[in-house]
């Protein structure tokens, strides 16, 4: 009898534990937040990590009445995993810092606030224009740009110098530029040992490479409305073909040169490479894998530069409980002040143009370089919510030619074919 | 069929040696079995003559062959092991016909063989199944059958019957005898059962600790045991053995007997020399003769086993056994007398060594 | 009658236990697993995104998935990596078992060695490949161009890059395959090693035709397994070449992933999933019966 006893006791004992779990998966940071606490979900992680602690530091001390609570993401793809099932939750934060691409998904669904009214203290117009078209749909700003990244024409100072090429005055046209990577080409019997021209590493370089050159050539990815899509035109075979004879006319590279994890991997940043595309996050990578680093604007096909810029952007949850203290953040964030302090810290270029002129942030040699070429982007983006699929289907593009699968013509017109099913789809 | 000679053969296991110069020949068509207590060496003199361990020294030769050196396998010898080891994804036809499929014998010829194998251990209708399907007594049937189909000069046998219940034991015991005789074969057989050795055998060789004690005829080791090891080892219930010491008048004081009538010996022993005597408990009756063994006992253990009965008793604090007739009366705390004639007594000298009759 | 009735008494005593004391992992499964499943597949048949209304699109998504190339694409590559990465790693496993099965000196040594790969971490084994395969500086290269053989890119061309995931992961899942070869080779009698050696067979007839096929349950449980786990590959490829290059390196649970989580089409996702699901429960099933059968 004592057996049963203790059993049936210790019987009850689990019912009521597994009674009491539900409660206790339920009871989210969410549930237990007080009122006055403003949950930040930010995307500020790797380089720019210092920058945004100090930015979040400098808010708590600024306004001691908000309790800021935030949280880390590493990747972009990681902040966008956690909300795509937080927002379905109806939970999620009050503010978050992303990568723009997501923050227009999330806008595409009604998810985010419009900024526009929650800034109206904010002279919108004091800020970058190209960062600002990635933060837009339609005339309503859903997602305002802390800073960009810019691209510009990254040299091997050294490489090009031997190669007897004047590293202080860069190509001026696609034909020069097409010398330059032909000439700084270094071949070790069946090994490529340094290339002229460094092609892409991923999906998303091969995407701006040929996103640069059609816009030197004179295109664009998209209609001006972003209803349709535009770079399957002359302008855009142009490009893949110029592309095509940098590889197999000039040899400049081999197929696949480059394409892997990247980092200090990448051939560039050993010392194998003499010209690439590079943006701000270039900078730290090859001065430590100890490159002659310097950054040149990108030459359009018949003169003139051309450049795109690649925005971090807040944006404020629709029915986020705290959107006030949200739009206090961003405010905070984008005032003059913090815009330099933020750019010094991050090496990127700031959203607001009184910033990227501002004598701190020219004094910084790459920095300066940078803000330089972010002034050739257009004032236009692709900012459409198709613009991942987009992007990977005119990476495949690309790269079908580059591996000689297929002719420039036939490579856009498919990839053009399946953006406008996307963009039909959409409207 | 051939002769099996082993010379001075040993086999060490680092510091440990397993068999110490072991001679032995066995002759062709003989049935000779290995007996001894576990760990003696007996199944390492079988592995040692089949091959599958290479010894230390000496040398092991099958009919005029030196295979000292050739591999398992090589050696026209067959083995039958104590857990069968059957090959448990065959069939049983297939764990017959492997042996003469590695000779790569036709198939024709292979079935034939097989099947007549199959006939003569009584398996013709289960060859299609596998291992697992078949009783304890089967399986062994397959292990001898995949044995008969090499031909091989010699059969080794190590423990076959001891996975096996006591009925089926008894059975195969003959049936193993049967075969031998038709097969007309070399057996070397291994057990530690000393009632299969006497009753199979054509010889005994008991081993222990690694040498030979005594080569011989299950009925000479019976009668004449060479020494006090084989005296206690063969017989069952084993010899009583008794501490004693010889006196000057030509009998021994026995511990907890007295005085007993010494028989004729071959040798004289000194007076003080201290002895063992051996008596086998099937040797002591109640018919008690002049001028032998005489005992007063109080058994404490009585078992009837119908044609004898069984008394144990214990003297010198030793265990005392007779077996005596089936109907002798015996009443719970009554001492009994029992005794032999002088020559049935085996007696020991100080090194364990048979002091001969004369 | 006493007697049999008391052991009914406690079987049905101890199966109430048994269920009380399960329930806990039950609870847990039923919530971790068996709920996300069943929301999966109800997700399959709609164009949930997360984002818009979720309309119920009923087997559309699973009739657009029979005519998407890219998925087709991903189909045979996910094939293909399963063919190549499962045969091999089991051949090797068994190999080194058998090898490390006797008492070789060092054997310890190289069980260990051997199967270091299984426990290093996925982005540490990844690192160290993406340096083997590297074109110019990397040690594969450098001695085939040593040998006076072609260097070749091997994670940068689309025909090399999948067969170079295979190797990697042969050499990262091998060694589990010959622990649990290594384990099978216990169960099998030395005895029957002995009786096959004085039967006259020679070491590869004994390996062949006693070896190979007394493992042949384990053999069948490591098939499953591995087809089970090759199947899912994500890790190496979203850490080695994001499906690259040209696609060639896209596997089902990839394009998953990327169908999801990068386009937001969580419906169509689901169906990929569904999909998967339904292609492992059929081997998982194939298998079971199988092993029923050989048992039987």
């Amino acid at each position: 009898m004592t057996k049963h006893t203790t059993r049936r006791k210790f019987l009850s004992g689990t019912v009521a534990g597994l009674a009491a779990m539900p409660i206790l998966m339920s009871a989210s940071g969410r549930a237990l937040a007080a009122d006055q606490q403003l949950i930040f979900w930010s995307q500020l992680a790797g380089s720019k990590k210092t920058a945004g602690e100090e930015l979040e530091k400098a808010f708590t001390a600024a306004h001691p009445e908000i309790t800021l609570s935030s949280s880390l993401y590493a990747e972009p793809s990681q902040l966008n995993e956690k909300m795509l099932t937080a927002i379905n939750g109806n939970t999620g934060p009050d503010l978050i810092v992303q990568h723009w691409d997501y923050n227009l998904i999330y806008a595409s669904g009604g998810k985010l606030a419009d900024l526009g009214k929650g800034l109206s203290g904010v002279d919108v117009a004091a800020y970058d224009p190209s960062l600002l078209a990635y933060g837009r749909q339609g005339d309503t700003l859903f997602s305002m740009p802390l800073y960009g990244t810019s691209r510009g024409l990254g040299l091997n100072r050294k490489l090009l110098s031997e190669a007897g090429l004047n590293p202080d005055i860069g190509p001026k046209n696609w034909a020069e530029l097409r010398q330059w990577a032909k000439a700084a080409t270094k071949r070790n019997g069946p090994m490529l040992q340094a290339a002229g021209f460094q092609l892409f590493q991923n999906d998303l370089e091969a995407f701006e490479l040929f996103t640069l050159l059609l816009q030197g050539a004179g295109g664009s990815l998209l209609s001006a409305d972003l209803t349709s899509a535009s770079f399957a035109g002359p302008e855009g075979v142009k490009a893949l073909t110029f592309i095509q004879q940098l590889v197999y006319e000039d040899k400049a590279t081999d197929p696949g040169f480059a394409f892997g994890p990247g980092g200090m991997s990448n051939p560039f940043n050993q010392g194998r490479s003499a010209l690439t595309i590079a943006g701000n996050y270039s900078t730290n990578n090859a001065l430590k894998g100890g490159i002659d680093f310097d950054v040149l604007p990108i030459p359009k096909e018949n003169g003139g530069f051309t450049s795109l810029v690649d925005p971090f952007c807040f944006g404020v949850r629709a029915g986020a409980e705290n959107e006030a203290a949200a739009m206090k953040f961003i405010e905070f964030a984008i005032s003059p002040e913090n815009q330099v302090a933020f750019a010094l810290a991050s090496k990127n270029v700031p959203a607001l143009k009184a910033a990227q002129q501002d004598a701190a942030v020219q004094a910084d040699k790459y920095l300066a370089k940078f803000v330089e070429t972010a002034s050739y982007a257009p004032p236009t983006a692709p900012a459409t919510p198709v613009f991942s699929r987009m992007m990977t289907l005119v990476a495949r593009g690309v790269q079908e030619v580059v591996y000689g699968k297929s002719t420039p013509e036939t490579a856009l017109k498919a990839a053009s074919d399946e953006v406008a099913s996307l963009l039909l789809k959409r409207s | 069929m051939a002769r099996l000679e082993l010379a001075n053969v040993s086999k060490s296991y680092g510091a440990f040696d397993a068999i110490q110069n072991v001679s032995l020949a066995i002759e062709d068509g003989e049935f000779a079995v290995f007996v001894g207590p576990s760990g003696c060496g007996k199944s390492t003199l079988l592995r040692l003559i089949a091959g599958l361990d290479p010894i230390s020294d000496g040398a092991i030769r099958i009919g005029a062959d030196d295979v000292t050196r050739r591999p398992a396998g090589t050696r026209s010898v067959a083995m039958v092991f104590q857990s069968y080891a059957l090959y448990p994804h065959m069939t049983v036809f297939d764990n017959i016909a492997f042996p003469l499929q590695m000779e790569k014998r036709a198939k024709a010829d292979i079935r034939q063989q097989v099947e007549r194998a199959a006939n003569t251990v009584q398996l013709t209708t289960r060859l299609k199944d596998r291992p697992a399907k078949l009783s304890g007594g089967q399986r062994q049937r397959v292990a001898i059958a995949r044995a008969i189909v090499r031909k091989p000069d010699i059969f080794l046998m190590d423990e076959p019957l001891s996975n096996l219940d006591a009925a089926l034991r008894i059975e195969m015991r003959s049936e193993l005898t049967q075969l031998h005789k038709t097969l007309g074969a070399t057996m070397v057989y291994v057990t530690h059962d000393q009632l299969e050795a006497m009753t199979m055998a054509d010889r005994i060789v008991v081993l222990n600790g690694g040498k030979v004690e005594q080569v011989g005829t299950p009925m000479d080791l019976y009668h004449y045991p060479a020494n006090r090891f084989v005296g206690g080892f063969i017989g069952s219930p084993p010899m009583n053995m008794l501490a004693a010491r010889v006196l000057g008048n030509g009998a021994f004081d026995v511990a907890g007997v007295g005085q007993v009538v010494m028989p004729r010996l071959g040798r004289k022993l000194a007076e003080g020399v201290a002895v063992t005597l051996g008596i086998r408990p099937e040797h002591l009756g109640s018919d008690v003769a002049e001028g032998g063994f005489t005992a007063r006992i109080m058994p404490h253990n009585v078992e009837r086993l119908g044609a004898q009965t069984m008394v144990h008793a214990r003297i010198d604090d030793q265990n005392f056994t007779c077996v005596l007739s089936g109907d002798r009366p015996l009443t719970q705390g009554e001492a009994i007398t029992v005794g032999c004639k002088a020559d049935r007594i085996h007696v020991f000298d100080e090194s364990g060594l048979t002091v001969a009759k004369a | 009658m006493a007697f049999e009735q008391k052991p009914k008494e406690v079987s049905f005593q101890q199966n109430w236990s048994a269920y009380a004391f399960l329930a806990p992992a039950l609870v847990i499964l039923f919530m971790s697993l068996l709920l996300p499943a069943a929301a999966t597949l109800v997700m399959s048949f709609t164009d949930v995104s997360f984002l818009h209304p979720t309309n119920w699109v009923g087997f559309d998504n699973y009739i657009k998935l029979l005519a998407d190339e890219k998925f087709g694409q991903a189909v045979a590559n996910t094939i293909h990596y399963t063919l190549g990465v499962t045969f091999p790693t089991m051949a090797l496993g068994m190999l080194a078992a058998v090898a490390l099965n006797r008492k070789v000196p060092g054997r310890i040594a190289f069980r260990t060695i051997f199967y270091l790969p299984v426990l290093t971490s996925l982005i540490a084994a990844a690192v160290v490949w993406a340096y083997l395969y590297e074109p110019y500086a990397g040690p594969l290269n450098n001695a085939l161009a040593g040998l006076g053989l072609t260097p070749r890119p091997w994670l940068q061309d689309p025909s090399l890059a999948l067969n170079s995931l295979i190797v990697m992961a042969i050499w990262r899942d091998f060694g589990t395959a010959m622990i649990i070869y290594l384990a099978g080779l216990q169960d099998i009698p030395n005895d029957v090693y002995e009786a096959a050696r004085l039967d006259g067979a020679p070491p590869h007839k004994i390996f062949f035709r006693i070896t190979v096929p007394m493992l042949s349950s384990v053999t069948f449980y490591l098939l499953i397994i591995l087809i089970v786990q090759t199947f899912q590959v994500f890790g190496a490829i979203y850490v080695m070449t994001q499906g690259g290059p040209l696609g060639s390196t896209e596997t089902v649970v990839y394009q998953m992933y990327q169908t999801a989580f990068a386009h937001t089409e969580f419906g169509y996702g689901a169906a990929m999933s569904t999909v998967l699901f339904l292609t492992i429960l059929a081997f998982s099933l194939i298998g079971t019966r199988i092993m029923k059968r050989k048992d039987g």
